[in-house]
């Protein structure tokens, strides 16, 4: 995984760690495939990023059984409601896990396919937009 | 009130604005069509590359055709894909979902939408056949094909954009609407003939400026695309000859300078004519070595052995020093403009006196088959070249050895060149001797002396003239009978 691209994981995991309940996880993961959709899809296409996502679930059905019914179920290109589903039913823990790494393995197809460099540089916007996550607490008093 | 300036653009591809007849217009509308393999992604990707600027920004519209992952992952092997200009002066956007219904305003408006948001000074469609065919396939378009490539064709020119509609499997006779609304037409072709392939590029049309007619090779490498132009017409010498015209250059053999009438005058080509084992390459070693004695710099192109090798210590020492530069004649379906480019860049690179081709035969059989009907036409345009930038060039020919006829040249060579010098084998007392003669050196008085000459270990050692014999030439040998009435 490019370095920049681990960098804005790990914030993405970092943030997911600060979440009270599975419906925050959830809402988080959701908002970040909408958004790498929104920045990929105007290059490769809206199939090319499908597909990606497709592969990227099927790889992880073995490790994460629920996902595969999201493989089996997905139809259209900017539609993640089969897999918010799914994760809305699992633990928190399971949630994240399996979010955590489906999107592992979408940067590394995605990085294998266009080269690391090239990948940081079109998802580069994506972390250098206001964070939209839940603001720092200050937990000094 | 002034006339119209059009600026040209610098492509950034070696040769192309040659071809173009000066760079490309800027805010002219083109075509960039050929069959699949061609070259047109990369050509339009290199075009891209060099002249994208954030002040100068490009859209790249993707259609249907070759994915967009597969694209970005091929393109980006070439050495001009710089990855600091994506987003920053280079927007890639896939139109494929916009299309996917047949609609062509759809696509229009999408396009139009994109210029609004980023006013680029650049745009690329690739691939327009694409477009053509969605909308011959679903006929549900609310517009034609023709009023969609007018309605472009306005858009982009008003909104100063310089555009490629890349395309594939056009057909020249066709009326298609955009050979009418473009400006230019840039065809790229691949000619097949046996194993070898060698791709040609051709510029159709290219509206307010006088193009390269014809068709040109190109080579594509990890650099990109090279357009080989044909070398330019004689015009007067490119660097400062130190000598003057009539000077001349020692040849470094012993003897041959007096034979010549005091050496090869400066900027004359010599071809130098011989059967197999003759002393040829030889004789063009002692050329190479004596101008890098003088301190001339020198550049070989060689077709039959390689160049520092079976040369002798001296050329290689001297290639390996840098003063003999080399052309690479390894490259599979050569060219006589590629070859013609790569002498002329390294002897405007070393600032070269001496050149050596050693042999036509061997540059014949390296060119591809298509380009050996035209081999005579297309040599005599390279030594007409050479010539140009003041160097002094030696070309070995291969000579069949006859005795019916004399010969100096399989090509009808021999015209081209201002002096000539040939080696021929005779049998003397049961022995294979060689001797040599020159033919001409025009303009200037010669030696016209048949002299033996060995070759041993410091090269070539010319001898005596045979005294006494006549009918060396044709194979028969024979005492000249003096009469001693005459005498």
């Amino acid at each position: 995984m490019p370095d920049d691209v681990r960098r804005s994981h790990d914030i993405f995991v970092q943030r997911v760690t600060e979440c009270a309940n599975v419906g925050q996880v959830v809402d988080m993961a959701m908002s970040t495939w909408h958004a790498l959709n929104n920045v990929l899809s105007p290059v490769i296409g809206q199939r090319g990023f499908f597909e990606l996502y497709k592969r990227s679930l099927y790889v992880n059905r073995i490790l994460y059984p629920w996902l595969l019914a999201v493989y089996e179920d997905a139809k259209r290109p900017d539609d993640f409601t089969g897999l918010r589903d799914v994760l809305l039913q699992r633990t928190m823990q399971d949630a994240t896990e399996s979010n955590d790494k489906l999107m592992q393995t979408f940067y590394d197809i995605l990085g294998k396919l266009i080269g690391e460099p090239l990948a940081e540089r079109l998802l580069r916007s994506l972390w250098e937009k206001p964070s939209s996550g839940h603001p720092a607490q200050d937990t000094s008093s | 009130m002034s006339k119209a300036n059009i600026n040209r653009l610098k492509t950034g591809v070696q040769g192309l604005d040659e071809v173009l007849g000066g760079g490309l217009p800027e805010f002219s509308f083109n075509l960039l069509a050929g069959p699949p393999g061609s070259g047109k992604t990369t050509l339009a990707h290199q075009i891209m590359f060099a002249l994208a600027t954030p002040e100068r920004p490009a859209l790249y519209f993707t259609v249907l055709g070759e994915p967009p992952l597969k694209m970005l992952r091929y393109q980006q092997q070439f050495d001009f894909f710089d990855l600091d200009k994506l987003n920053r002066s280079i927007r890639f956007i896939n139109l494929a979902d916009d299309l996917a219904a047949g609609d062509l305003s759809k696509v229009l408006a999408r396009i139009v939408g994109e210029v609004e948001a980023h006013e680029p000074g650049l745009v690329f469609v690739d691939s327009f056949r694409s477009v053509i065919l969605a909308n011959q396939g679903e006929g549900n378009s609310f517009i034609s094909l023709q009023k969609f490539i007018q309605e472009l064709g306005v858009l982009l020119t008003s909104w100063q954009a310089t555009t490629f509609l890349i395309g594939e499997y056009f057909t020249e006779t066709d009326p298609n609407p955009v050979f009418t609304v473009s400006d230019g037409l840039i065809w790229l072709r691949q000619s097949v003939q046996g194993n070898s392939m060698v791709r040609k590029i051709e510029i159709m049309k290219m509206r307010g400026q006088a193009s390269l007619q014809g068709l040109h090779t190109f080579r594509i490498s990890n650099s990109g695309i090279q357009i080989f132009t044909p070398p330019p017409l004689a015009s007067p010498p490119e660097h400062d000859d130190t000598l003057s015209v009539c000077s001349r250059l020692p040849m470094g053999i012993l003897g041959l300078d007096e034979m010549m009438g005091g050496g090869l005058p400066s900027g004359y080509s010599l071809l130098v004519a011989g059967p197999s084992g003759s002393g040829k390459s030889i004789l063009a070693s002692a050329y190479l070595a004596e101008g890098a004695r003088n301190g001339e710099a020198g550049v070989i192109a060689a077709f039959e052995q390689r160049p520092s090798q079976a040369r002798g210590h001296v050329i290689a020492g001297l290639i390996q020093s840098g003063r003999i530069g080399v052309v690479d004649t390894r490259a599979t379906s050569l060219s006589v403009d590629e070859i013609s480019m790569q002498l002329i860049a390294e002897i405007r690179r070393l600032k070269a006196r001496r050149v050596v081709i050693d042999s036509l035969s061997g540059f014949e059989l390296a060119l591809a088959p298509t380009f050996r009907a035209d081999f005579r036409e297309s040599l005599a345009r390279m030594v007409s070249a050479l010539a140009s930038t003041g160097a002094t060039v030696l070309m070995t020919s291969e000579l069949e050895d006859r005795y019916y006829d004399l010969r100096f040249s399989p090509y009808g060579t021999a015209f081209l060149t201002d002096a000539i010098i040939v080696q021929r084998y005779i049998e003397i007392d049961g022995r294979l001797q060689r001797v040599m003669a020159v033919v001409k050196v025009r303009a200037s008085a010669h030696s016209n002396e048949l002299r033996l000459f060995h070759i041993g270990n410091e090269g070539i050692e010319i001898g005596e003239r045979f005294a006494n014999y006549e009918g060396l030439l044709c194979g028969k040998p024979s005492l000249y009978q003096r009469d001693p009435m005459t005498d």
